[in-house]
């Protein structure tokens, strides 16, 4: 998601008591308007580092399953072993994966080859939220 | 409390589009700088107080609620009551609500119902207002700390809560009020220094073989703050994997208690007479004089009806089902100056446990709905 930066920030004069935010500052304005202009990014999630090397062919693109998937944050909690993937245009994947293994130099995939060794999920949607279609905020 | 006149702002609709504001003209119109609203400071510390001991006395009905076992009454499914109840015991985390009050700036505020799950007008009330008011009356005061007690409320997460990882934000797909209340939640959340991702609730996944919610990217999802209500989350496909608490929500299932009307009869029970209370019933025959019958699930006013005055005003909708409170009836304040007449409600932010300000809204009508203008305010000494 782009960010447009803080945006000015109004400073009350000091020593002054206000009930009103001393300033408003925002890091996604516009963000509503900015969402649908940018590819989503997806990464894929791994049972171990080996099935991540083995789809992105360069160990220093898997990185151990933690809290960093965007924003800035200061916690980091590992899950259980498991190893995300490089983060990727959402529908890009294959050529993701090519680019990797090209800047391996070595990992030439025959064409149209494509690995899969992520985590295999069985996962159902629309348990939520297919019933309303009026706003869910009062 | 005075209803001021004034001449909008040149660039006000670029302004807020370039803040993500961008519905600031839905329905023709919604926000409304024609006017505001201009309070004393002794006002403000009257709907400050009543706001807080509102909440802390929403609490207490909260306890009574859960040890009584009245549940039931809430309409809330009972699979789900040890839930309510496990949450309430644990404290479970609670970002924000809104309380509804009519008031015309004299005598005790009175609370109408409390948004305790899913309030929104949020934009409005801490950004929207807030520039506003930098370009109008820069040297006045305004009741609205919303954004630094935001910050402040999602970093107690972080500390008190151990809340660790991502934190999801969910909301209808698609509709730009409530993904603009989302965004700038998240917004929030992300300066109090949380990794964060939005998505559509409608997007999100159960995964069977590992017993998890995920995104729409099959990631995990450990913390979901969902702009969505409990008592729709609760009868969908996906309730019961709910009860095994596999992810953290906000807000918290003990929510589900306050966001629901029959909250207000416990609370005329528990504190008859309280100043800042309408008498309030599960039963029609108990009420005496003009009365409001509100079902217990409802938002932006559906399925509310008034009979006051000989007359009667029924705002059409799809709530009722679960059945109905009565409430006794106090009309909200009426402005007219020949030109657009409104009937004020005052919306009085909770986040955590503490007030952080006030919105305001206008409709022709004494139903607050969807479409009520929000008028920005003001107050000096």
């Amino acid at each position: 998601m782009p960010t447009t930066g803080l945006l000015k920030q109004t400073l009350q004069p000091a020593g002054l008591s206000y009930r009103k935010s001393r300033a408003v500052p925002l890091v996604l304005a516009a963000s509503t308007l900015l969402a649908g202009c940018s590819p989503r990014q997806a990464r894929d999630e791994y049972a171990s580092q080996e099935d991540c090397k083995k789809d992105w062919s360069r160990p220093e693109l898997c990185q151990p399953a933690s809290s960093s998937g965007s924003g800035s944050s200061t916690h980091t909690t590992y899950y259980g072993g498991r190893y995300y993937g490089p983060s990727y245009d959402e529908g890009e994947r294959e050529s993701a994966q090519r680019s990797a293994r090209s800047g391996g130099n070595s990992f030439g995939l025959a064409g149209g080859e494509s690995s899969n060794h992520a985590i295999g999920r069985s996962v159902s949607r629309g348990g939520f939220g297919g019933a309303h279609i009026s706003s869910a905020g009062g | 409390m005075i209803r001021e006149s004034l001449t909008p702002r040149a660039n006000w609709q670029e302004q807020f589009e370039s803040l993500g504001f961008t519905y600031h003209s839905i329905d023709d119109l919604y926000w409304d700088e024609r006017y505001a609203y201009r309070f004393t400071a002794a006002q403000i510390d009257a709907v400050e107080d009543a706001t807080s001991e509102l909440h802390q006395m929403a609490l207490q009905a909260v306890e009574h609620v859960i040890a009584k076992e009245r549940l039931g009454q809430f309409a809330i499914p009972e699979p789900f009551w040890a839930l309510v109840e496990e949450s309430w015991r644990e404290k479970e985390f609670s970002l924000y609500g809104r309380f509804d009050l009519s008031w015309n700036g004299q005598g005790a505020p009175k609370m109408l119902e409390y948004n305790a799950d899913t309030p929104t007008g949020l934009v409005e009330s801490s950004v929207a207002q807030w520039y506003w008011l930098q370009d109008v009356f820069p040297q006045a005061d305004q009741f609205n700390s919303l954004h630094e007690k935001l910050i402040a409320q999602w970093q107690t997460l972080a500390s008190r809560h151990q809340c660790k990882g991502l934190l999801h934000f969910a909301c209808i797909g698609g509709h730009e009020e409530d993904e603009g209340n989302l965004a700038y939640l998240r917004d929030t959340a992300i300066q109090a220094g949380f990794a964060t991702k939005q998505l559509a609730i409608e997007n999100i996944g159960w995964d069977d073989k590992h017993a998890e919610f995920v995104d729409d990217f099959d990631s995990r999802i450990d913390n979901l703050f969902k702009l969505y209500p409990w008592e729709w989350l609760c009868r969908e496909a996906f309730a019961e994997h709910l009860l095994a608490r596999p992810l953290r929500l906000i807000e918290p299932a003990w929510k589900m208690v306050l966001s629901n009307k029959a909250i207000l009869p416990v609370l005329w029970e528990l504190f008859p007479g309280h100043p800042n209370l309408l008498p309030a019933f599960f039963d029609a025959w108990r009420i005496s004089g003009d009365f409001v019958k509100k079902p217990l699930y409802s938002r932006e006013g559906e399925n509310i009806t008034i009979y006051a005055g000989g007359e009667v005003h029924h705002q059409p909708g799809q709530y009722g089902a679960e059945g109905y409170i009565y409430q006794a009836f106090a009309a909200q304040p009426k402005f007219d100056d020949g030109i657009t007449p409104a009937y004020t409600s005052i919306g009085s932010w909770i986040v955590g446990d503490a007030p952080a300000g006030i919105g305001i809204r206008e409709d022709v009508s004494l139903i607050t709905k969807d479409t009520s203008r929000f008028v920005p305010h003001y107050f000096v000494d």
